[in-house]
């Protein structure tokens, strides 16, 4: 399990001041999801190219996503003011026919690996270069069609593909994915393990593969905020109320 | 059918090098020249229909037009959530191919039913679907329709019908004009029992193997047809509950036209029943004396 610190990184504070706001003034969103992934949906946007595909299977984390797009300059900050609005491109789940920089629409799991498998084999039957990444969570892989999808993607030899987890326990309190990592060897896929919110280290993991690469990213839910981290349940898809907003970007600024 | 679905993909992939064929474990033998001349767009995926037509829709997402290919049941109703938000909300070109129509496998039981599968797909925006009624048929409606950017579902059923028709995709056909005040309409192979009455001539004939989408015009035609008839039998080896019979009452409906429509297919209940599709039918009435009955 990733060690509780607090976010020192000015980059990553400023796209979890954005989750922070965004989800207040809408009243809504997956905050603890969005926080435990910012590192590693950050990382890969630094990094992708125009070949690239990711896929954010995990859709209920899209806030970190929309807030790396406004990071990024890919949508203007103001836009995040829109968030789960009617007419919105920013939604509480993301669509991949609101803006080409969203590449699958997701929301219910299970559906962005198998999704990723076709992407990564049109790539193979084409010749077209460019890497396929999808992130999953660690209560994603309950799902059964993210274990067809590593016994599939181990059959056609995709080694254009990466699923990274988001290993952040959501799922101890109902089916735990214990040692998620010998699983998936277990399918014939490489597997390597980092800090989640370690962005050099991920980087290094994700430099080259010869095989489906499985990177389990140990995170944590909430990661930057004490109180949803002692607390992911009760703060899983609950925005801050304005006493809350206050205390947690306090504890954002003096970290 | 089925051995139609073998020539319609090698004519269709000797002009498309998009075309891509995934099987969920069918058809091997059928499909082993497909194979042997495309060896790079043939894959059966094995038996995980759920994640076949999600990796179809992310190969349509790069540019490729996937034909998936099973059983209905497994494709339709255990993959309904996949195509509902992998095809459908993001109106992917990937082709679905059943066999297996409605009781087609009778002697294996329920589990291999499906008469559901229009009704639940009728409830989607975005997929075009089609029940051929004979091999010909099939091969006019998929090469008709094909690469036309959106999802597409064919019923492919083991028995045929022998009439001539000529059919157009989202267009129905008016066989036959008729004095009585009753006229039929018809999808699928079914026409074959009903071109068996003996006085067929008497009533207006509607067939139509396209259930959605239909044209605006040929909305207009049967508008015109119910309107101007005192009754409706719609006659489908579908679920009576959502199907081609609501399709009609529907069109009736969108017309402000009154509609009596004596819908005749598979009720609300498990055929559990084994033997063979025509006992079924013998059983539930679809066949052309018992349709006859209800004219």
């Amino acid at each position: 399990m990733a060690r509780k610190a607090s976010i020192v990184d000015k980059e990553t504070k400023e796209i979890r001041r954005m989750i922070l706001e965004t989800s207040y003034n809408a009243q809504a969103g997956h905050m603890p999801s969005a926080m435990s992934i910012v590192e590693i949906v950050y990382t890969i946007y630094k990094d992708i190219r125009e070949e690239d595909v990711f896929i954010l299977s995990k859709g209920h984390g899209c806030l970190a996503l929309y807030s790396v797009f406004a990071k990024m300059g890919i949508i203007p900050k103001e836009e995040l003011n829109t968030f789960c609005k009617y007419d919105s491109r920013l939604g509480g789940h993301p669509h991949s026919g609101k803006m080409k920089e969203i590449y699958s629409s997701s929301g219910s799991l299970g559906h962005g690996l198998p999704m990723a498998v076709g992407v990564a084999l049109a790539k193979k039957i084409s010749n077209c270069p460019g890497r396929v990444f999808c992130l999953i969570g660690d209560g994603e892989s309950n799902e059964g069609t993210i274990w067809e999808s590593f016994l599939l993607a181990n059959n056609l030899n995709l080694d254009n593909l990466v699923c990274l987890v988001d290993d952040n326990n959501s799922q101890i309190r109902s089916l735990p994915m214990e040692a998620i990592e010998k699983k998936i060897e277990q399918f014939g896929w490489s597997v390597e393990t980092c800090n989640g919110h370690d962005q050099e280290e991920i980087k290094l993991k994700l430099k080259k593969q010869d095989n489906p690469l499985c990177l389990v990213c140990k995170t944590t839910k909430g990661k930057g905020f004490r109180s949803m981290e002692d607390n992911m349940f009760a703060w899983h898809h609950g925005p801050p109320s304005n006493d809350q907003l206050k205390i947690l970007l306090k504890e954002l600024e003096d970290a | 059918m089925r051995k139609r679905l073998a020539e319609n993909l090698i004519s269709l992939a000797e002009k498309d090098d998009k075309l891509v064929v995934l099987i969920g474990d069918i058809s091997h033998y059928l499909l082993k020249e497909f194979e042997e001349r495309y060896p790079d767009r043939f894959y059966n995926t094995g038996i995980c229909e759920q994640s076949m037509v999600s990796m179809a829709a992310g190969l349509a997402s790069q540019g490729f037009r996937p034909v998936v290919h099973t059983i209905a049941p497994f494709c339709v109703e255990r993959a309904f959530e996949q195509i509902k938000i992998d095809l459908c909300y993001q109106n992917l070109d990937v082709t679905i191919v059943s066999v297996g129509s409605s009781f087609d496998y009778a002697h294996l039981g329920c589990t291999h039913h499906c008469y559901e599968d229009i009704s639940i797909l009728r409830s989607l925006p975005n997929i075009d679907l089609f029940i051929p009624g004979n091999s010909d048929e099939f091969t006019s409606l998929m090469f008709s329709s094909w690469s036309n950017g959106r999802p597409k579902y064919f019923k492919l059923s083991k028995d045929e019908h022998t009439q001539e028709t000529k059919v157009k995709p989202y267009e129905c056909q008016v066989l036959n004009m008729g004095k009585a005040a009753t006229a039929l309409f018809v999808t699928g192979h079914l026409l074959q029992e009903v071109m068996k009455i003996p006085n067929i001539k008497n009533y207006t004939l509607v067939y139509s193997p396209t259930i959605e989408p239909l044209s605006r015009s040929t909305e207009d035609l049967i508008a015109e047809v119910v309107r101007t008839h005192s009754k409706i039998v719609t006659i489908e080896e579908n679920s009576t509950i959502g199907a081609f019979g609501d399709k009609i009452n529907d069109i009736a409906m969108n017309y402000n036209h009154s509609i009596l429509n004596k819908k005749i297919g598979i009720p609300r209940l498990f055929c559990d029943n084994y033997g063979t599709a025509n006992d079924h039918r013998q059983a539930l009435g679809l066949t052309w004396l018992e349709i006859e009955k209800k004219l």
